[in-house]
């Protein structure tokens, strides 16, 4: 129920308060950094629920759901420093940007710096978890699976 | 001032590394899905790896399209593409948001289906267990319904039933496979209890003669109700018991007990016979001889009369008492090699000569110069007993066939006489019996009842057997075998 509310008033924001703000890749226009930090947020709040049903499920620490929860935390470390890096974004000069050169003064421009580079590091981990965890399912049914029964003899 | 080489690199080459992950996740992910339909939770994973390759390839192909524009000078390209990009961006993080989100239903589901396949995998398990034990069975057994219909056979029936397969069994009405019958079987000496044992459902044991590949069959069937509801018989179960073996051990048992009694019997009887006949002959001889001497002694008419007819029931007392005798000196006669068919054409001249003038006779001799080794005067004092016994069958005239060919019995030759009359016939209640010493159907004085008794004892003699076979009101066939060396 709380997750349908949740939901519910995600959407409703994100038709609310349409604006006309700029993210570090250019989320301007039509679209706003609202729209797509609640978006991001609402990414983190999934995969956090990912985390936890998994967490307290009893296959935690068997294949699968072992590489599928590192791959939900891979995806809340992202999330959590791209929304950060959006944010920085918004509080730097575009007289910072020289060409191929970063004019750093202040703590955004650190910021946007370094979390789009680190952003890379966690997208990539936890998408190769989520392959691993896909490749774990693959080794163990890797044969055609001799299904017991056909449906119609039931 | 900090150099963004690095940083353009990096972000290049995180965009192209997640991109070829999560294609391989897709590839990954369908392979799964597709090879395990039943289970949602590939699928889950499988629209979740889709949802993720679109995000992460259009966010990175967003990153490298837009370095390349920006390091060109086309910032107002990129600002026409920007919100485009980060658009598809937005959206693709809720899709695959909300398939994350769907993780505790699928789960769900996926539960559900796993019982149901484990159920299914056990109801499986337990068909097979069923089913081995129905093909285990040593009898072979049917499942019929209520309209005749073979519904389940199991491995020893598909096996008598050689030209055809289970597929082909089943569905098939059951009076087809087993009587190769049109109709159900309705016969008196064929009942058919699949009807009875449906509406008592009771425990019923037939015994059927089913039509196999082999030829025909005698099996002892038990049928039993096939209960579906708690006292609802839609169909019965038929085990079948090939018994043929069996009863045709039986009946050889039951043949060779009434031969050895017989072989008893007749040996009580020779001795019983030999013993009166020769004990009896010695008092003949001294009531004979006294006859004798007082028919040449002077006596009146009256005496004189009275001792012929003691004289001349005598002479019939001592001609029955050499007939009796006759047995055992026919039965140890000295054997000699002689030419059969010769014998065969004398013997054919003599029963023309003695024929009833209403009997036809016909011969027919199927072989050629054969050596027989035995007594030609017992052999042809045994077939002319067998002669005039047809005669005497025929009194009202008929034809009486002799035809001689030669045959194999149980690997042996032989040499086959059959006498062949259509004469009265003999009641089956006395077949065991004609060969039997003073037997006899006539009327008392007509027969001695000795004459198929000798010819029995002088077949037997020389290694031989006769079989007899008749049809009341048809005729008797006598045949008689005799061994030769080729």
């Amino acid at each position: 129920m709380l997750f349908r509310i949740l939901r519910f008033v995600f959407f409703v924001s994100i038709c609310l308060f349409p604006s006309n703000v700029l993210a570090v890749q250019e989320h301007g226009g039509a679209e706003g950094l609202l729209s797509h930090e609640l978006a991001h947020l609402f990414f983190a709040f999934s995969v956090t629920y990912l985390f936890v049903k998994i967490s307290l499920s009893k296959e935690k620490k068997k294949s699968p759901y072992r590489e599928l929860r590192m791959a939900s935390l891979f995806f809340i470390i992202w999330n959590v420093i791209t929304f950060v890096t959006h944010i920085s974004r918004e509080y730097m000069d575009k007289s910072q940007f020289q060409g191929l050169y970063l004019r750093v003064d202040n703590m955004a421009s650190i910021l946007w710096y370094t979390g789009s580079i680190v952003e890379h590091i966690f997208i990539v981990l936890a998408c190769w978890y989520f392959l691993k965890a896909l490749y774990r399912i693959k080794d163990v049914t890797g044969e055609p699976v001799d299904l017991p029964v056909n449906r119609k003899e039931l | 001032m900090i150099s963004l080489h690095l940083h353009i690199f990096i972000d290049i080459v995180g965009s192209l590394a997640v991109i070829y992950i999560t294609f391989q996740a897709v590839r990954t992910g369908r392979s799964i899905a597709l090879r395990n339909r039943d289970i949602i939770f590939y699928r889950y994973l499988y629209y979740q790896a889709i949802t993720l390759f679109v995000f992460a390839s259009g966010r990175a192909f967003g990153h490298i399209i837009k370095r390349i524009l920006l390091l060109t000078d086309n910032q107002d390209i990129w600002a026409l593409l920007s919100p485009l990009s980060g658009g598809l961006n937005t959206l693709t993080f809720i899709a695959f948001s909300l398939i994350a989100l769907m993780y505790s239903n699928v789960q769900d589901v996926n539960r559900q289906i796993d019982e149901l396949i484990t159920e299914r995998r056990r109801y499986k398990r337990l068909f097979d267990y069923k089913t081995k034990i129905f093909d285990s069975m040593y009898f072979p057994a049917v499942v019929i319904s209520e309209d005749y219909k073979i519904l389940d056979v199991n491995r020893r029936f598909v096996e008598i039933c050689k030209d055809k397969n289970k597929a082909e069994l089943i569905g098939k009405n059951c009076y087809e496979v087993t009587h190769s019958s049109s109709v159900p079987c309705l016969s008196e000496d064929h009942p058919c209890p699949i009807k009875k044992v449906i509406n008592e459902g009771t425990t019923e044991v037939v015994m059927h003669r089913h039509r196999c590949p082999e030829g025909d069959r005698i099996f002892e069937l038990h049928i039993s109700p096939v209960l579906f509801g708690e006292r609802e018989v839609k169909a019965v179960i038929e085990i079948c018991r090939d018994i043929t073996e069996i009863l045709k051990e039986q009946a050889e048992k039951e043949r060779l007990r009434k031969q050895l009694f017989q072989t008893q019997k007749m040996a009580s009887l020779q001795t019983l016979i030999a013993g009166i006949a020769h004990e009896f002959n010695n008092l003949l001889v001294g009531i004979m001889g006294n006859a004798e001497l007082i028919l040449n002694m002077p006596a009146d008419a009256g005496i004189r009369e009275r001792v012929e007819k003691i004289s001349s029931s005598s002479q019939r007392a001592a001609e029955l008492i050499k007939k009796m005798l006759y047995y055992q000196s026919a039965v140890h006669s000295e054997k000699q090699p002689f030419n059969l068919k010769v014998f065969l054409l004398d013997f054919q001249k003599f029963v023309h000569s003695i024929k009833p003038e209403e009997v036809d006779v016909k011969f027919i001799l199927d072989i050629e110069d054969l050596i027989i080794y035995g007594d030609p005067q017992s052999l042809n004092d045994a077939f002319i007993n067998i002669v005039e016994n047809a005669f005497q069958a025929m009194i009202d005239g008929g034809r009486l066939d002799i035809e001689v060919r030669k045959t194999i019995q149980d690997g042996k030759p032989y040499v086959m006489l059959a006498f062949m009359d259509t004469g009265e016939g003999i009641a089956p209640e006395n077949l065991d019996r004609v060969f039997d010493p003073f037997f006899t159907t006539r009327d008392v004085g007509s027969g001695t009842g000795l004459g198929l008794y000798v010819a029995k004892g002088v077949v037997e003699s020389h290694d031989g057997k006769i079989v007899v076979e008749s049809t009341q009101g048809e005729g008797t066939r006598f045949t008689v075998y005799l061994p030769y060396k080729d």
